[in-house]
């Protein structure tokens, strides 16, 4: 008798608790790639890269993603939505060298219900990642897609050598 | 011979003499002062001194019982019977108490005052030592609701659902008409669903788009506990949506006549949630579920003669 008052407590406190966890989107409502530094020849580190600004092409207004005045090891590379391709480029404006890197996003765009709290966004499976440059190695995306969680999804790396670290 | 007479009544004078003089003699010993037994005769009747102990215990009679009523004969002690007894755990009420039957229609209220969604039940359950109540819901649910600051709109139709279960009653040892459960259930669902109106903008990149998802289906199971709460626990959970359900529930019990009971419950429902993954299909995949927890309170209305244990 007692153990079954118990259980039935347990059981009780355990839902309460497991559905509190759940009233509040604790990820990105929308589906936001987020792209990390890496060297391509030293250790899975974050690395920070200063004098770099990052613009998407045909964007509306031109307006830089992320300025060359702000020093980062990560930055977010919002898709289209209305395109299945996205391209940046990635300007090097340190000592005014204007070097440039375009890395090329294409991918398919699927709808997708998360849950009541986080609404619903889309899953972008990634089907090709190419880069064009002289200080970026490589482009990668180690899931293969990129959904509404709150993770870094996107590896980009240096080549330090050229990169302005 | 005349000598001798008169010798013989001498003696008896002074023999009669002689004892009024010895037992005057006597009482003047025991007396404490000096009054002659003439005057003692006018003084009062005959005492005799006893000695007093002012610490004997004084001994109370008794001459009515504990309840007030009089005693044949007055008594030193009232004894009382031990009446306390061990309390046994074990119901007692037969196994099979009656069904009882239910519709649930709360929702109606709630959707008055604007709630979205809405499920209309009938249920039954078996009152087994008026302890355990293995219970079977089956009902429909429907929703049309726009979240807040969210960017869809979610639609499905009148959507069958079942559960099973059982209530655990708390006080099954007392009057069936007062319960205090706990209660476990298992659901199921198949179901259609829309999602509709959804707006999904790039502030970057100055894009919207407005997007459809129509005819998808999922299966769900889910769990379910009921829990008795108060006033309490009504705060402590805030946030949760409610539902109110008037239930008319009959009552069959072998002993007795049918009798029609009105019973209003209190549904405290936190964090119904839906999980589910559209594929290029539109199909959601199974593995849909749905945590919920319920807090009910029971309270009987128009109950005016309580049920007596059978016994």
């Amino acid at each position: 008798m007692r153990k079954l008052l118990y259980g039935i407590s347990a059981t009780v406190a355990c839902g309460l608790w497991a559905s509190s966890c759940s009233d509040s989107c604790s990820d990105n409502q929308n589906a936001l790639p987020l792209a990390g530094f890496y060297d391509s020849g030293g250790p899975a580190e974050l690395v920070t890269i200063d004098s770099l600004e990052v613009i998407g092409v045909d964007t509306p207004s031109d307006s830089a993603l992320s300025p060359a005045s702000e020093s980062k090891n990560q930055v977010s590379l919002p898709f289209r939505i209305d395109s299945d391709t996205t391209r940046y480029v990635f300007i090097d404006r340190h000592e005014g060298s204007g070097l440039r890197d375009t890395v090329t996003f294409i991918y398919t765009r699927t709808p997708h219900l998360v849950n009541k709290e986080c609404g619903v966004s889309y899953i972008f499976d990634i089907r090709s990642i190419t880069s064009q440059g002289i200080f970026i190695d490589s482009v990668t995306c180690p899931n293969g897609f990129i959904n509404n969680a709150n993770t870094q999804n996107l590896n980009i790396y240096f080549d330090v050598m050229s990169a302005p670290v | 011979m005349k000598k001798l007479l008169i010798i013989l009544f001498g003696l008896m004078v002074y023999a009669t003499a002689y004892a009024q003089n010895d037992s005057t003699t006597v009482v003047d010993e025991i007396l404490p002062d000096s009054t002659t037994l003439t005057q003692r005769a006018h003084a009062g009747p005959k005492t005799t001194p006893v000695d007093v102990d002012d610490n004997k215990p004084r001994v109370i009679m008794h001459y009515y019982d504990k309840h007030g009523n009089p005693l044949n004969e007055p008594v030193m002690f009232l004894a009382s019977l031990d009446t306390v007894t061990k309390v046994k755990s074990k119901p007692v009420y037969p196994t099979y108490n009656g069904v009882n039957v239910g519709l649930n229609f709360g929702d109606l209220i709630f959707m008055a005052f604007g709630q979205k969604h809405a499920s209309f039940d009938v249920w039954a359950n078996v009152s087994l030592w008026n302890w355990l109540f293995p219970t079977l819901e089956c009902g429909l649910g429907y929703i049309n609701d726009t979240p807040d600051k969210m960017n869809y709109t979610y639609k499905s139709g009148p959507s069958m659902y079942a559960k099973i279960g059982f209530n655990y009653n708390f006080l099954y040892k007392s009057n069936p008409a007062y319960q205090f459960f706990v209660g476990f259930r298992a659901g199921f669902s198949n179901f259609k669903y829309d999602v509709t109106d959804i707006r999904i903008n790039s502030e970057y990149w100055e894009e919207s788009q407005n997007l459809s998802l129509t005819g998808l289906k999922s299966t769900c199971w889910y769990g379910e506990v009921l829990a008795p709460a108060g006033q309490d626990s009504e705060s402590l959970l805030a946030g949760m949506v409610s539902e109110m359900a008037l239930q008319v529930q009959r009552v069959k019990r072998p002993p007795e006549p049918a009798d029609i009971r009105a019973r209003l419950r209190l549904n405290l429902t936190v964090c119904g949630k839906r999980v589910g993954h559209l594929d290029d299909t539109g199909s959601e995949k199974a593995g849909t579920h749905r945590r919920r927890i319920a807090a009910e309170v029971t309270r009987l209305q128009g109950y005016d003669q309580p049920l007596d244990p059978v016994s």
